[in-house]
């Protein structure tokens, strides 16, 4: 595991834990964003894992969106 | 207005990049998307095409059984009038563009979801490939999805009673499904999982209990069950006679390696909607990941931030389309990565234990999923977008102004993002061709002599190449199964091979004129150098005779061809032909000691009767047919064991739309009387 996942991991659960679906899109949007000049560099490797980082927050995102609703 | 301007926008853009279609300049013959002679056309069987006599040496191929009915007849009926290069705009590519711009615009209620759609990445890989039935099965989906999902929405939220009032609709549905599974079975079971998601997404969100999703179930299955019964004519003998991946040659090609081998893209771009093979199109090899393409991730999944709980029903259901079309967005994409990391097993296990999965060796099919998804996620965004700017005081713009701004930017974005296509980068159908005068010649050469025999192309078949159901082409590297050019000289050089090609009717062996330059690759560009090679070396083979009225194809004539049937005691013998699987065969005066050979494959389909009793035949030399004889003067009929089934099923298929057709006349004609 590299020390991108770890980082990762720490940042998801914190989004679990306080079921942040707003929070954890902007962090997926996030990690496009940050991907852009890593592909273009052709630092594919932390690049394509930024993209599955985003999946993941995206998904999480989708998965608890009853917290937009107390939210708001 | 704004929508005028938008409509003309993309009609252009479309025009743009289909250009080739219009222009008439040859035919769009590329990939898989084959080329016929005015001939072989008009020689196409009728009837049902579930078996290929034109192609090697004969196979069966059920899955594809109502596809090839719809392409072998369209051919045949309108050769009469039309040249191939008119009837494969006709009936495939014009319908692709119109059903494709219709059926999304329905289905995404947006322009821009149309553009998306019908010209994204993958799509254009596609339609260049020449996979023309997946793309017109990709052109209806969204058409298909559009009426399910409204039936589902309703059916989820009306009493059981009120069922009957969505009849016409499940009419419609059905319709609708059995044209998906006509155009790709595979794409009727993807969207058959969308489907699935979405009636278990609907309930759940709208808190129904357990029995609003069996009713919605129960009627979701309607449409499937009336297309089941409309395509039975080769589903159930396919069912009955299990005919499965063993039946269809090479089993390899559905094992886990290539499931691994075909897994081509990466996640990024999938979750890009960047086609792995983007713009070249050449197999296998992968361009780099374009990091621009992350903007269509990246404004696809925007409206997750900007999500809000609906206060009324429009904005719930937006919401709702919100979620399901970004979890139904990851899903596709996932899946459309196939084996490849991240978490590659999932798809493996899929391909081995789920079931029907193991048609999806080819992950990229799932990139339709992700085609549905953006293509109404973006709009979405581009109207959040806009309204979050509109909010904004200091702009001094109307909110619908605002819009047309947004809405075009992203047109120009888009049209950079597919640039290629624009100028000319993407080759295949969308570049014309004119079939070459050696062709042309070759083809009369061959038309000319009407016995049965077959040419063996060498390495393997080139487009432009004749064939026919009585002059089949055989592709070298397939008959002999290896894309070794040495291996393939070393076979041909080999008397034991040269003979077992004369008895299965090979009568000519070519070396094609690569116009394509697809084919005489190294380090996958054209190499005249190694198609002058091989010439060289087939020269020297023995038994191989140079034609040498041609001078750009390399043709060699061999010696000793047998017929479509044949004896082993090389004693004469008539054979009549009803159809490709159905042969009439007399003879006369043989023994017991005698062995009837049929050279088209052996395959457990092939059936042997003389009057009553039918017994298979057996596998001979070369996977041939081989049928044992009594002594005497007799005939014996030969024929495919599925041609009876098929053709009862096919009076339950015709009885089905009959009466589909009729109950919509009897509402057509109940509206006329109200009306």
């Amino acid at each position: 595991m590299k020390i991108q996942d770890g980082i990762f991991i720490v940042i998801i659960i914190f989004f679990l834990l306080r079921r942040d679906g707003r929070h954890a899109s902007l962090a997926g949007l996030l990690c496009l964003f940050v991907a852009v000049p890593l592909f273009q560099f052709w630092i594919f490797f932390t690049a394509e894992r930024l993209t599955w980082y985003a999946a993941s927050f995206f998904l999480l995102s989708a998965l608890l969106p009853q917290q937009l609703r107390t939210k708001k | 207005m704004k929508n005028k301007f938008l409509f003309a926008v993309v009609l252009v853009v479309c025009l743009i990049i289909f250009r080739s279609w219009f222009s008439f300049s040859g035919t769009l013959s590329s990939g898989d998307w084959p080329y016929f002679y005015q001939s072989a056309l008009q020689n196409f069987p009728s009837g049902v095409g579930y078996y290929h006599a034109r192609w090697g040496v004969g196979e069966t191929n059920l899955l594809f059984a109502s596809l090839e009915t719809y392409f072998q007849q369209t051919a045949r009926v309108f050769s009469q009038f039309m040249s191939w290069e008119i009837i494969e705009r006709v009936f495939w590519f014009y319908p692709f563009l119109i059903f494709s711009l219709i059926s999304s615009y329905k289905f995404t209620k947006s322009i821009i979801g149309a553009l998306i759609y019908t010209t994204n990445t993958y799509v254009l890989m596609l339609v260049s490939g020449g996979q023309m039935g997946v793309a017109m099965a990709y052109a209806i989906t969204p058409l298909v999805l559009y009426a399910c999902f409204d039936l589902i929405s309703d059916t989820v939220s009306i009493s059981f009673f009120s069922i009957k009032k969505l009849r016409f609709r499940l009419v419609l549905s059905s319709f609708l499904v059995a044209i998906l599974i006509h155009f790709d079975p595979r794409i009727a079971y993807i969207s058959f999982l969308i489907l699935i998601s979405f009636l278990i997404f609907s309930v759940l969100k709208s808190h129904k209990s357990v029995v609003s999703f069996l009713r919605a179930g129960i009627v979701m299955s309607v449409p499937f069950f009336t297309a089941f019964l409309l395509h039975s004519f080769w589903l159930v003998p396919m069912l009955l006679y299990g005919v499965g991946p063993s039946d269809y040659g090479n089993t390899m090609n559905f094992s886990r390696g290539s499931v691994e081998f075909f897994s081509f893209s990466d996640f990024s771009h999938s979750l890009s909607l960047l086609h792995p093979n983007w713009p070249e199109n050449v197999f296998g090899k992968v361009s780099f990941m374009q990091p621009e393409f992350l903007i269509l991730p990246f404004l696809a999944f925007l409206p997750l931030f900007f999500l809000q709980p609906g206060s009324n029903k429009t904005e719930s259901r937006v919401r709702i389309s919100i979620l399901f079309f970004s979890l139904l967005g990851l899903a596709g994409a996932f899946l459309a990565k196939g084996a490849s990391e991240p978490f590659g097993f999932v798809y493996l296990w899929m391909f081995q234990y789920v079931p029907g999965f193991v048609v999806f060796r080819d992950p990229t099919k799932f990139y339709i999923v992700v085609a549905i998804a953006y293509s109404v996620l973006i709009p979405i965004s581009l109207r959040v977008l806009s309204t979050y700017i509109s909010d904004r005081k200091w702009l001094r713009l109307s909110s619908e102004r605002i819009l047309l701004c947004v809405l075009t930017v992203f047109i120009i974005i888009w049209c950079v993002l597919i640039r290629e296509s624009f100028f000319g980068g993407v080759k295949g159908t969308l570049s014309g061709m004119v079939v070459p005068n050696e062709y042309r010649s070759f083809a009369a050469f061959l038309e000319s002599d009407t016995s049965f025999f077959r040419v063996l192309w060498f390495p393997t078949h080139q487009r432009f190449g004749y064939y026919s159901d009585n002059h089949p082409a055989v592709s070298a590297s397939e008959y002999f199964q290896t894309s070794s050019d040495d291996k393939l000289i070393a076979k041909l050089s080999d008397g034991k091979y040269l003979r077992q090609l004369s008895e299965s009717s090979v009568r000519y062996v070519v070396v094609p004129l690569d116009s394509r330059r697809e084919l005489f690759l190294e380090d996958r560009k054209y190499s005249g150098e190694k198609r002058d090679s091989l010439i060289r070396r087939l020269d020297r083979v023995k038994g191989l005779q140079r034609v040498t009225r041609f001078s750009e194809l390399a043709v060699y004539e061999l010696g000793g061809v047998r017929s479509h049937f044949w004896l082993t005691s090389d004693k004469s013998l008539r054979w009549e032909k009803h159809s490709p699987t159905s042969y009439n065969v007399y003879l006369d005066s043989v023994s017991a000691e005698d062995t009837l050979i049929f050279t088209d494959a052996y395959s457990r389909f092939w059936r042997v009767s003389e009057g009553k009793e039918a017994s298979p035949t057996l596998r001979g030399n070369g996977g041939l047919n081989k049928i044992t004889l009594k002594d005497g003067s007799y005939s014996v009929e030969v024929y495919h064991v599925l041609e009876r089934p098929i053709a009862e099923w096919m009076l339950v298929s015709g009885f089905v739309a009959v009466l589909l057709l009729g109950s919509v006349f009897v509402r057509y004609k109940k509206k006329e009387v109200k009306d």
